[in-house]
């Protein structure tokens, strides 16, 4: 039977306005649309029951077994696929099993319903692609089909011939493994005397895959005739075994790092790249991309409770011309955006801190960076799985979703991607793991161990996590979504919301009655013991692999790379345009202008604890540096901020690298962080390492950045990631994304010292602190509008000097003498001055005298300086901290306006006009 | 039995639970967590508490519409114990999902005393979820806002908070309106941020002990808590305030 709810007012409708809108601007004969939706059940039920659960008595009705379009022209369905997971039809079942004993399929359509005096049902269901649905994972519904339970169960072991092209099997097996790699494998099974069976192999790809072992970033390399050993060791690892310090409770050796809090917790932060999926399916891959990070968190040490979530996006910036095979960037933000703020918001987890950047060459490789910070009792902070521990698998039951994730993440996207990859696309449940949380954080001390089925599934975590005790696993006990399903497909499989568990045999049924409470399934899968990884379905022993050769196994190389060469020219055209329309066009440029639609979008203030908030100042519009939380019952602070920048990545990567993390500290610095309690992660997100020379030296002198910068902060990395291969291929051209690190910072700091970052009183002075300004343009905002960004040089730092700098904000924040204060970095002073008004409505009087031509002075993205306000009274102790370093600027007033005196002329910059501006463009 | 007792009740998918059973313990109650799980298995059962919340959340993900499983689970299996509960002078405040499940399961405003529903929360004009401070105006004919005769400020944050109602009068339910920076009723965007009729934020029921309400007075429970970073005026924290001077005074 099925039931079709509609709303009985078109006013109740406000899905089908908006979309009537937005139709009726490309065809004019639309008079009207309204939506629908249609619960298909496949065997029969109570319908009283089911028309009382779905139907709102005040503003739907209800038609049964009926689909006739009535008073409409024409309509269109869109349904799931089948096998791709379907949340809502889920949940209503899971509900009417309880409360109906139902246990049926449900399938659910969305319907559109056209008043069109021109039939342009094809031309609008063309036009709804990759707007309202996603090709990948729906389709247009012609009629119902459900999952046949009569698929093939047959089991049959695939053994796989080694004597053959190890090339060619590995492109036909989705291996993603390199020809040397392959040799290894075969001399293995070679020794042992016989052939692997298919899902040794994959085991193998998976474990090996770049994804999981990040073989490039921990390979030799022969950076122009210079032997670098271990890049990653030899770099970031080695600035945090330097700096050897004591709030690093866990560094790199869990799903995420590890930070001291307070006497009796700890934090611990993680933030993750999800860049291919997103790119082809955006709400799906980043709604999993932070479910994923989500579960590093709750899969670190014994359980952490994740408390805040961050994100940052890179997309392309045209939206008229993208290359063939991808989905035009703004509705690739639109679904990045609803995918966050579905998985976030209903996992109760406040979205506070974040980024957008547009550039090109996204277009057709945008990135996802997803983040999230965890809070645990410290007595939890390590794990350890016993030798005879049961492996326990929770959460979600297994599909064929994501099949290859881990191996396809490893390679490149080209323009038949949307087409050939579905395997790889999800859709998460986000209630699904609130309930897994709800459940793993009340077991808590009933188990040994915990990690996430990720990339790789059930491969990698089990994997990973009897790597000292062995595995046995009998894929008979892992819970299906449904029939057909081959035991390798079980075992590789990407289902979301599932984790491992190693428990006590004794506290099985303890955890079974919570996790039942929970609505979370639990399975019994094996044991940890055996020193092998031993697999089982029916009865037969389908894998056995050693451990220390899947651990260890994997063969370095030695990779050649090249020093990049740097965009930047010392050509510098002088630019004789007024300083008011230059102002005007920095302000509005997409980079700089409000992400306020984005934000409000996410629910930042659940969990009662954001302090800072995205949105702040009087008007509850104005932004903020970074993000502070306050967690329930403590007196400390954790300050979030981050530090991004592709188009400088693009020109010099060794100077991005110190801007952002520069940026990151000033960030965090700005909002009132202690530089003593702070520590960063890295996460790159890089070009084509493998072919490009060019692109490994730039990976090299930005890890290289890395370590000397962090080095002389004292501030360690503490959590990482790296997604390489980021380019997109075409017929007959490849396109790089512009090699991006993102640097994330956290810092625990006495609540006293945060204050926010705009103007806070009349007649206050205005210092600047930091750097002095330098005409230093290339890449800066105002050369990208002015279509000149590789002209001029780009920004660089004397990592001494910008630390002496970041000390001394560090000492003033201590001192808590700053009444606001507000970093300088996209569109130099200008914009950060603008900014500092738009939170109080408060102006500012100027007075600048320079050498520099106003615009490079104003516009210059000179790094390590901040704006403070400072009370009259606080002057002189301030500028004895600061010393040479500070310059007094202006003073804070109750004009509507920012004046400007440079060089004796004044430009008055109206503040209402230039917040329009700032807050105008919308990417919606 | 302590007449202190109460509960937040989380449903799957509910996620304001611990800030708002954290606010109850500070101002006083003997509070607790308990999923509705154990309400339906028997194992615990409201009749012990004197005040109970429906907390903020996705109670089932909101999926076929927002609150309407967890109303549904409530109008099957757990009516009675509710319909006693409140013949029994005791209190419920709903905030957010919590407000639309009361609304849903009929047991706020309940005009005719017949548990059907009466009114609805569905999604905001903007058809988003939208995360903002508002201004409200209160009236005080619930006890959870006796003596509140002035404008609050609170955050919101939903996707489905437009109040609409058909032909009743629901002049004698209203507790909160969202009101502009003069204190006036204007239906304009965002000062009325999801469309809601005569721009009805909270109602309660005709014995002033039920309250539902679209804005989170647990997330505003101290002036750090403010946009703005500080805030002169009252905090969420009366709402539970009050409902404990009502229990320790009257109940």
């Amino acid at each position: 039977m099925y039931i079709e709810v509609i709303q009985n007012k078109k006013h109740y409708d406000s899905l089908g306005y908006l979309m009537y809108k937005e139709l009726k601007q490309i065809y004019p004969s639309i008079s009207g649309v309204r939506t629908s939706k249609i619960y298909y059940f496949k065997s029969e039920m109570n319908t009283d029951f089911i028309e009382n659960l779905l139907m709102d008595r005040i503003t739907d009705q209800v038609k049964i077994n009926d689909s006739a379009e009535s008073e409409f022209d024409y309509s269109i369905g869109i349904e799931y696929k089948p096998g791709v997971m379907d949340p809502e039809a889920l949940t209503l079942r899971e509900y009417l099993s309880l409360s109906l004993d139902y246990n049926d399929e449900v399938k659910i359509i969305r319907r559109f319903y056209f008043n069109d005096s021109n039939d342009n049902r094809a031309k609008i269901s063309e036009y709804m692609k990759n707007i309202h649905y996603n090709p990948l994972i729906e389709t247009i519904s012609e009629s119902i089909h459900f999952i046949s339970d009569k698929e093939s169960d047959e089991f049959l072991l695939r053994e796989i011939n080694l004597n053959t092209d190890l090339e060619a099997l590995s492109q036909s097996m989705t291996l993603s493994l390199n020809p040397n790699e392959m040799n290894v494998i075969k001399e293995y099974f070679d020794n042992i005397g016989r052939s692997p069976t298919d899902i040794e192999l994959e085991t193998i790809a998976q474990t090996w895959s770049e994804h999981c072992v990040h073989k490039t970033f921990k390979s030799d390399i022969d950076y122009d005739g210079r032997i670098i050993k271990n890049l990653f060791k030899s770099t970031i690892m080695h600035a945090t075994d330097v700096i050897n310090h004591p709030d690093a409770i866990s560094v790199f050796y869990d799903n995420a790092g590890i930070w001291n809090f307070d006497n009796d917790r700890c934090i611990c932060f993680k933030v993750e790249t999800h860049n291919h999926p997103s790119a082809l399916e955006p709400y799906g891959g980043a709604g999993t991309g932070i479910g994923g990070v989500i579960r590093d968190v709750i899969g670190t040490g014994l359980g952490f409770k994740p408390i805040a979530n961050t994100d940052v996006f890179c997309v392309g910036e045209n939206d008229d011309n993208i290359p063939e095979g991808t989905i035009n960037p703004r509705n690739v933000l639109k679904g990045i955006v609803s995918g966050v703020r579905d998985y976030g918001n209903r996992m109760g987890i406040p979205t506070v801190n974040g980024a957008v950047h547009f550039h090109p060459d996204f277009a057709g490789n945008p990135l996802v960076y997803a983040g999230s910070l965890g809070i645990a009792r410290k007595k939890n902070a390590f794990k350890k799985v016993i030798e005879g521990d049961m492996i326990v698998l929770v959460g979600g039951k297994t599909g064929r979703d994501g099949i290859h994730g881990a191996t396809f993440s490893s390679v490149s996207l080209h323009d038949q991607s949307q087409k050939v990859s579905s395997g790889a696309v999800q859709i998460g449940n986000p209630i699904e793991e609130k309930q897994m949380l709800d459940g793993i954080l009340e077991a808590d001390g009933l188990y040994n161990a915990i990690t996430d089925c990720g990339a790789g599934g059930l491969s990698s975590a089990v994997g990973e996590m009897g790597e000292h005790t062995g595995a046995e696993v009998n894929l008979d006990n892992v819970p299906l979504k449904y029939n057909g399903l081959t035991y390798d497909e079980i075992w590789i499989s990407e289902s979301q919301e599932r984790m491992i568990l190693a428990v006590p045999s004794r506290n099985y049924d303890s955890i079974k009655e919570i996790m039942n409470k929970h609505g979370s399934n639990i399975s019994h899968i094996g044991y940890f013991r055996g020193k092998n990884l031993s697999i089982y379905y029916r009865g037969t022993e389908v894998c056995s692999l050693s451990m220390d050769f899947l651990h260890n196994g994997v063969p370095g190389q030695l990779r050649k790379a090249e020093h990049y060469v740097s965009l930047e020219s010392c050509e510098d055209r002088i630019i004789d345009k007024d300083l008011n329309s230059l102002a005007e066009a920095v302000i509005s440029d997409r980079n700089v202008a409000s992400k306020e639609w984005i934000i409000r979008q996410y629910d930042y203030e659940v969990m009662a604890q954001t302090i800072m908030k995205p949105l702040t100042g009087i008007e509850q519009d104005s932004c903020s540096d970074a993000a502070v939380l306050m967690p329930l019952n403590s007196s400390k602070a954790i300050v979030i901020g981050n530090g991004i920048n592709p188009h400088y990545g693009r020109i010099n990567p060794k100077k991005m690298t110190y801007a952002v993390i520069d940026e990151a500290m000033r960030n965090i610095l700005a909002q009132g962080a202690d530089m003593e309690h702070t520590a960063i992660l890295d996460n790159f997100s890089w070009g084509d390492v493998n072919n490009n020379t060019g692109s490994l030296g730039a990976l090299v002198e930005s890890a290289e950045a890395c370590r000397d910068y962090a080095i002389r902060l004292g501030t360690p990395f503490i959590s990482g990631k790296d997604s390489l291969n980021n380019y997109f291929k075409m017929k007959d051209n490849v396109i790089e994304i512009p090699h991006t690190l993102l640097i994330s910072a956290i810092s625990v700091a006495d609540i006293q010292q945060i204050r926010g970052s705009y103007f806070k009183h009349k007649d206050n002075l205005i210092y600047l602190l930091g750097k002095r300004t330098a005409p230093e343009l290339s890449g800066s905002v105002l050369y990208r509008v002015m279509d000149m960004a590789y002209q001029g040089i780009m920004p660089d730092i004397d990592i001494n000097e910008s630390a002496v700098i970041l000390e001394k904000m560090n000492i003033i924040n201590k001192m808590r003498i700053a009444e606001s204060a507000h970093d300088i970095s996209d569109g130099g002073l200008f914009v950060s001055l603008m900014e500092m008004t738009f939170g109080s409505g408060l102006g500012a009087d100027i007075e600048i005298h320079s050498e520099l031509p106003d615009y490079q002075y104003l516009f210059s993205e000179t790094q390590t300086r901040f704006i403070i306000e400072i009370k009259s009274e606080n002057a002189e102790i301030f500028e004895k901290t600061a010393g040479t370093y500070c310059k007094r600027i202006g003073s804070v007033t109750s004009n509507n306006n920012v004046n400007i005196n440079y060089n004796n002329h004044l430009h008055t910059f109206d503040i209402k006009w230039f917040k329009s501006l700032w807050k105008g463009k919308k990417d919606e | 039995m302590s007449k202190f007792l109460s509960a937040v009740i989380k449903a799957h998918g509910s996620n304001c639970e611990i800030e708002t059973n954290n606010i109850l313990n500070s101002c006083g109650f003997h509070s607790e967590i308990i999923h509705i799980n154990d309400l339906i298995s028997k194992k615990k059962n409201i009749l012990t508490y004197s005040f109970i919340v429906l907390p903020g959340g996705f109670s089932y993900g909101d999926y076929t519409g927002s609150g309407r499983i967890a109303a549904s689970v409530i109008s099957h299996h757990l009516i009675n114990d509710f319909k006693t509960f409140i013949a029994n002078g005791k209190c419920i405040l709903g905030i957010c999902n919590g407000f639309q499940i009361l609304v849903k399961s009929g047991i706020l405003p309940n005009i005719n005393g017949d548990y059907n529903q009466n009114v609805s929360l569905i999604f905001n004009d903007s058809h988003q979820y939208e995360d903002r401070w508002v201004r409200v105006k209160v009236r005080d004919n619930s006890i959870f806002t006796r003596d509140i005769d002035e404008i609050m400020e609170l955050p919101i944050a939903h996707a489905e908070g437009k109040f609409v109602f058909d032909s009743d009068d629901m002049e004698p339910y209203i507790v909160m309106q969202y009101v502009n920076s003069k204190g006036a009723i204007d239906d304009t965007f965002p000062i009325n941020p999801n469309g809601s009729k005569e721009n009805i934020a909270a109602i309660t029921d005709s014995t002033g002990r039920i309250l539902g309400m679209m804005p989170h007075p647990e997330r505003f429970y101290t002036n750090e808590l403010h946009y703005s970073g500080s805030n002169n005026g009252i905090t969420g924290r009366v709402i539970f305030d009050n409902a404990y001077k009502y229990i320790k005074e009257e109940l």
